[in-house]
């Protein structure tokens, strides 16, 4: 409430989400609910893409979630509620990746074997190269090709894709999640990006892969 | 359109400059230029058009779709651990800073939890090993999940106790016991976390050493199967008669455990329409059998009288038994004394009848019958000879209060060993001593052996048997196999009996019984037919059978089953025999349907 209600009113018109995230503040269980429901689904889809796993992405979302409505009475609209909840999100992931880490449990900076094996970016270095027999990739297989591409980037190369290809957010956006400047962004994203097309630009121009990669 | 700037080289700008014009975060100005450079350089067009291509295979990517019910479940498990966590900040703060925000996150909570109507179901997702939450919230979530685990593994669905609700078959218990009344139905762990915290912290030790091992089981269970628990306790606690069905579930698992295993285990593979008729059937079968309050009358007069009997001949029972029954019996508690006490007397009478000494007069069986109910009292005046007639009274009793005693109510008495409760104790504990089966620790124990102990062909010629057959060859091997143990553990520590919890009433009688019957007395009259053929393996270094009372007339050689009652499983496995060896008894595992009951 320390907020002026001017500023906090300018974001209810530009942003409805910051309007219910006000009525969380105030205790309004029902606006909780509608953020939750409206905001379920995007966090899992990032943070399931980000962290490898649907449980866990499911755990992380509830504790976001939970980030949110503890800190519901600090809350002060100063930025796109998205942003805001993505920074909780980004936070909640890389603790989640410390402590495992620590405990030497799953590597969340990717998944160790994906759909195409064990060393799925061996195989597509090597489709790159043009080296191997090829045939025709249906959508599933195309899937999993982006798939392992995605989870080949680092963590905040992944992050920063993620939330301009699912949540359409701006480098600013981006940047404020995670705490970066928008020139910061910009470079990060280019190199995520570079690497993207390294890895599916064969694929793209062939529109086959290795016959030899069948999973 | 012109530009003024010379074109940009170094590559990793060149990339920038186009995944930044291809993402709309150029400058107008910069856009321009890059526009241009796209209409005159083919090669930065189709470094262009990969990027564009390759970031548009992303959509490929696929969007998580959280069920329905997640949300719900997320509002839930957000309260639960929200209000967690502010119980322990609230410790924490200074006091004027309290109130205010408790009152109001409280009120939100509660409203939360009411639109949701369920809480329980959090636990599906907090108990996953993930973020590693604090195990505190997680306890708390998981509560009544952990409260009902013995009862949740009885059932696979929501729906399967929804029929059994509508059936009307658990709406009240089968085992009411006249006074006794039916064992508490614990309700339903309140959903709030202000509730759940309150009910950990009214736990007794033992009870929240329980809980600790509920937890640990949960957490050792393959996760599908945690997860099914899980969400069976979610299904129940959002169903709007949950407490209604909560109650029938503990009936119904209660009722289960009275159940001989294989009958259980045949109720677990029946589809759930399958199951419930053939439910509906067994009950059915057992309601004739429900307890009447006058039965539990007279059983409770009988017990009295026997104890007082007992007592009144202490010394010599006492100085009747061997001297190592001797010693312990000195060593006992109070209560154990005068179950061991009240043993002894009935082991005697058994085996001596009643006109040795301790002697039971005529007018002390005259006293015993004028406290008794009429319709009893006329039995007993059928036959003439006062055996005989404590052998109706016997078979009386324990055809109407053998069938309903389960296992846990059994525990329940034991564990509350207050001594101004010793009489109403005492009597389903001679219940117990009495009863011609024993259910559900040894069926466990007996399924154990089949399971673990035997090999897989002796399993499968097993199963080959018809049913009966198939109990009665399980018990014997699982007797012979205990007989061997035992030979082997007195061979290898004749003097080590200290682990034996159950010197009490086997030391009381050590002799070879006359007739070299074997275990088991209280079988199903076909057992017993079988009985003299696998005799000697049952007939091991202890002796003989002791069971009380033979519906068939007392016999000599046939006393009390070795074990002092209940007692004996708080410090063991049942089938521990003890020194009366295999004779005493198998703790029969299931009793089977002909020893359900124990008479006719």
């Amino acid at each position: 409430m320390a907020l002026g209600e001017s500023s906090a009113q300018a974001y209810d018109l530009r942003d409805p989400d910051v309007r219910l995230m006000l009525q969380v503040r105030d205790d309004d269980a029902a606006a909780f609910e509608e953020l939750v429901l409206r905001y379920q689904a995007r966090l899992l889809t990032v943070l399931e893409h980000l962290c490898g796993r649907r449980d866990l992405a499911e755990d992380l979302a509830q504790d976001v979630f939970l980030r949110v409505y503890r800190s519901r009475k600090r809350y002060q609209p100063g930025a796109k509620f998205s942003t805001w909840l993505f920074t909780i999100a980004n936070n909640v992931a890389s603790n989640a990746r410390r402590s495992m880490s620590r405990r030497r449990e799953v590597n969340v900076e990717g998944r160790e074997s994906g759909p195409m094996g064990a060393n799925p970016l061996d195989q597509m270095a090597l489709a790159a190269s043009g080296l191997m027999p090829t045939r025709q990739l249906d959508k599933s297989e195309m899937r999993d090709i982006v798939n392992v591409a995605v989870s080949a980037l680092s963590e905040r190369q992944r992050l920063a894709v993620l939330l301009s290809k699912f949540e359409d957010m701006s480098y600013a956006d981006i940047g404020e999640v995670m705490e970066l400047s928008p020139q910061a962004v910009k470079s990060l994203l280019s190199r995520a990006r570079a690497a993207l097309r390294e890895v599916l630009t064969p694929y793209l121009e062939t529109g086959e892969r290795p016959a030899s990669n069948t999973p | 359109m012109t530009s003024t700037r010379p074109p940009i080289t170094d590559p990793e700008k060149v990339r920038e400059e186009i995944v930044a014009y291809l993402d709309g975060e150029l400058s107008a100005e910069d856009s321009r230029e890059v526009e241009e450079r796209l209409a005159t350089d083919p090669q930065f067009r189709s470094q262009l058009q990969q990027f564009e291509r390759a970031w548009r295979l992303l959509d490929e990517l696929p969007r998580t779709e959280p069920d329905a019910k997640l949300s719900a479940t997320t509002v839930s498990i957000v309260a639960v651990r929200a209000a967690d966590e502010m119980q322990r900040e609230r410790q924490q703060w200074p006091r004027q800073y309290v109130r205010g925000w408790v009152l109001s996150a409280g009120s939100m909570l509660l409203a939360l939890l009411l639109g949701f109507g369920m809480v329980a179901g959090a636990a599906a997702l907090l108990s996953r090993a993930g973020v590693a939450p604090d195990a505190d919230a997680r306890l708390l979530a998981d509560l009544p999940l952990l409260d009902n685990l013995d009862y949740y593994q009885q059932i696979d669905s929501v729906d399967f106790l929804r029929q059994l609700d509508k059936s009307g078959l658990f709406v009240t218990a089968q085992w009411e016991l006249a006074g006794a009344d039916e064992l508490p139905l614990t309700p339903r762990i309140g959903p709030t976390p202000a509730e759940r915290q309150a009910w950990i912290e009214g736990l007794s030790p033992l009870q929240k050493k329980q809980l600790a091992e509920k937890r640990e089981r949960l957490e050792s269970l393959a996760p599908e199967n945690r997860k099914r628990l899980q969400e069976l306790d979610r299904q129940l606690a959002a169903d709007p008669r949950a407490e209604q069905l909560h109650e029938v579930l503990i009936r119904y698992a209660r009722w289960l455990m009275t159940l001989p295993p294989d009958r259980r285990s045949e109720l677990r593979g029946l589809k759930p329409d399958e199951r419930l008729a053939r439910v509906t059937a067994l009950r059915q079968q057992t309601a004739k059998k429900l307890v009447r309050p006058q039965v539990m009358a007279d059983f409770r007069t009988v017990a009295e009288w026997t104890l007082a009997q007992a007592e009144r001949s202490e010394a010599q029972v006492v100085a009747s038994l061997p001297e190592r029954a001797r010693a312990e019996y000195k060593k006992a508690t109070a209560p154990a004394r005068r179950r061991l006490l009240m043993l002894a007397t009935l082991q005697h009478w058994q085996r001596n009848g009643f006109g040795h000494d301790p002697a039971v007069s005529p007018e002390a069986l005259a006293e015993l019958k004028q406290r008794l109910s009429p319709p009893l009292r006329e039995q007993m005046d059928k036959t003439g000879k006062p055996e005989e007639q404590w052998n109706v009274l016997a078979k009386s009793l324990l055809s109407e209060i053998g069938p309903v005693l389960p296992q846990d109510i059994r525990r329940k008495i034991e564990a509350g060993g207050d001594a101004t409760k010793q009489s109403p104790q005492l009597f389903p504990l001679l219940a117990e001593t009495m009863l011609t089966r024993r259910t559900s620790a040894t069926d466990d124990e007996l399924w154990r052996y089949f399971h673990e102990r035997m090999s897989k062909d002796e399993r499968d010629n097993l199963q080959h048997l018809p049913r009966e057959e198939f109990l009665q060859e399980l018990r014997v091997r699982y007797q012979r196999a205990k007989t061997r143990e035992r030979a082997a553990a007195l061979r290898g520590a004749p003097d080590d009996l200290s682990d034996r919890p159950d010197l009490e009433s086997p030391g009381f009688d050590r002799g070879p019984p006359p007739d070299g019957r074997g275990p088991d007395p209280h079988g199903p009259p076909d057992f017993d037919r079988r009985r003299p053929e696998h005799g000697p393996e049952h007939g091991g270094p202890g002796g003989p059978g002791r069971g009380f009372p033979r519906h068939d007339g007392m016999r000599r050689g046939e006393g009390l089953p070795e074990h002092g009652g209940p007692d004996d499983d708080d410090d063991g496995p049942p089938e521990r025999g003890g020194p009366g060896g295999p004779g005493g008894g198998p703790r029969k595992p299931g009793g089977g349907p002909g020893g359900r009951g124990g008479g006719p």
